[in-house]
């Protein structure tokens, strides 16, 4: 039978082994009556008889660790008892006072050695941290779904086209959600590249596309945003510790910050801005950068308020950089990289949130196409009451819902599915661009084109149009 | 630089209107507080500037 002696302070097994004597044995060995195998640590066994503590050395030998041997020969019904203590090691435990707190845990911090790991905040996951002194850290609260905060972080969606143009003030790339902004008179392109398969920067996940932002000439001007991302309602991630993660590399290895901000909206309070600094080699690399965003207590939050990611060029140059898996966070650590919605389908409808087009995904706007065209036939004029030549143009009104409620009421663009001109819808039977139109009903879920200029009747004509609600 | 210049179109009524503006690219710009474009026309008189934004080094 095992004894433990004291279970709540040493954790030192004994066991029993008990035989009861037929009359004439000098040893004692194998099993006894409760199936217990006679062994012990030599020296650390104690041997009675009839209750009685024989004296080692002088009343038995035990040297084997599996057999006793005893001086006097046992009578019939004597009871021989063998108590043998584990071996109990103090040289191996784990101090008590490692712990200090309810939830610290103890981590191995390299071989044979630990160290206390106290206890994270509520909702936080640990995580495998291979700068953290005990390899492993506690992160967020993390969610899996919409941990991050940044939309198309993996560059999948490009409504506006491949390839636009980097200017002067706020230029928006053709990736979705993702833009360039200076004070600096800019010439380049901002354009989508293909990953070659295989070559992504992060194993286990292939990207498609990554994000080149080519500027080849500046002129005047203070600063460069060369990527920025604008967030939904200013309360994301406010008073909380953030984490900004993307790869990127550049044409040449330079200081870039990142200025975090929040904006409070049309009639909100000053904006606030946090800055850190990382370096952005020539070859792909995870950019990691943590800091916090202050807390909105106090503040006047007005309508359309976000915070800004903002990744600044360390000076007003020419460059090129790429960039692709931006993940905003919560917390001081970056997890694995995923996109804020999952799916393809929850990216491209997310950003249809702020833009939308009738021309095919990926088709630059102004481009001449009649495919997702938006197409009527005209209606002439409106009889004369007075019986005399009709004088005044049918309108003719198409409501256009959106495939995705927009944030707010959007700035609409008419083009001419013909010749790309804006502000115009083409009359493909009269072989013209017309500009009589009016925009009514413009709200979250749809507008209405109106075309009021005289179109002859049974006309052709048709446009495409786009739906900007960006922040 | 887009340096856009902004109409008021008119109603059915012959009226102002007073929801949207015109942008001279031709985007119709509804007179939302939180819309950007509306804000851009708001401040159009303010030179575009961000120098607030931290750089590198301070």
């Amino acid at each position: 039978m095992s004894v433990n002696r004291h279970p709540n302070t040493q954790g030192v097994t004994i066991k029993q082994w008990r035989y009861t004597a037929t009359g004439g044995e000098t040893t004692l060995s194998g099993t006894d009556g409760f199936s217990q195998s006679l062994t012990y640590t030599a020296g650390a066994e104690e041997v009675f008889i009839n209750g009685v503590l024989l004296v080692r050395g002088t009343d038995y030998t035990a040297t084997t660790g599996t057999t006793v041997v005893l001086n006097n020969a046992l009578v019939a019904g004597d009871i021989a008892t063998v108590s043998a203590p584990s071996v109990f090691n103090v040289a191996n435990t784990v101090p008590l006072a490692t712990v200090a707190a309810k939830g610290d845990l103890i981590v191995g911090n390299g071989a044979a050695s630990v160290t206390n790991l106290g206890v994270g905040a509520d909702g936080s996951t640990l995580v495998a941290n291979s700068s953290a002194g005990g390899g492993i850290s506690w992160a967020g609260p993390t969610f899996m779904a919409g941990k991050n905060k940044m939309l198309n972080g993996a560059m999948d969606i490009w409504q506006r086209g491949t390839s636009t143009a980097i200017a002067y003030g706020l230029s928006r790339s053709g990736a979705d959600r993702f833009y360039t902004n200076s004070d600096s008179s800019l010439t380049g392109t901002s354009s989508q590249q293909a990953f070659t398969a295989g070559t992504a920067p992060v194993a286990g996940y292939e990207g498609t596309y990554f994000l080149r932002q080519n500027i080849t000439a500046t002129s005047g001007g203070t600063f460069i945003v060369v990527v920025g991302q604008d967030i939904e309602n200013v309360r994301t991630l406010a008073g909380q510790t953030a984490t900004l993660s993307f790869w990127a590399k550049a044409d040449a290895s330079r200081t870039y910050s990142l200025s975090a901000q929040q904006n409070f909206g049309s009639g909100g309070s000053s904006a606030t801005y946090t800055s850190t600094t990382f370096t952005i080699g020539t070859t792909w690399s995870r950019i990691t950068t943590t800091f916090t965003f202050p807390s909105v207590a106090g503040k006047t939050i007005g309508a359309g308020s976000y915070i800004t990611i903002a990744i600044v060029s360390p000076s007003v140059t020419a460059q090129t950089l790429d960039t692709w898996g931006f993940q905003l966070e919560a917390g001081s650590v970056a997890t694995p990289f995923s996109t804020a919605t999952g799916t393809l389908q929850g990216e491209l409808s997310a950003c249809m949130r702020y833009y939308e087009q009738s021309y095919d995904i990926g088709t630059a706007i102004g481009t001449n196409t009649q495919n997702g065209q938006v197409t009527f036939r005209g209606l002439g004029y409106s009889a004369s009451s007075s019986g005399g030549s009709p004088t005044t143009a049918i309108w003719n009104e198409i409501t256009i819902p959106y495939e995705v409620k927009k944030r707010i009421p959007a700035t609409v663009t008419i083009y001419s599915s013909y010749t790309g001109t804006a502000g115009k819808f083409r009359n493909y039977d009269g072989s013209t661009d017309l500009a009589g139109y009016s925009i009514d009903g413009n709200g979250q879920q749809a507008f209405t084109f109106g075309a009021g200029q005289f179109i002859n009747p049974n006309y052709y004509c048709g446009f495409h149009w786009t739906a900007s609600a960006e922040l | 630089m887009n340096e856009y210049t902004y109409t008021i179109p008119t109603g059915y009524d012959g009226n102002p209107r007073t929801d949207m503006i015109v942008r001279s690219d031709g985007a119709w710009i509804p007179t939302d507080p939180a819309n950007a474009d509306y804000q851009a026309y708001l401040n159009k008189d303010t030179l575009p500037s961000n120098s607030s934004i931290p750089q590198a080094g301070e």
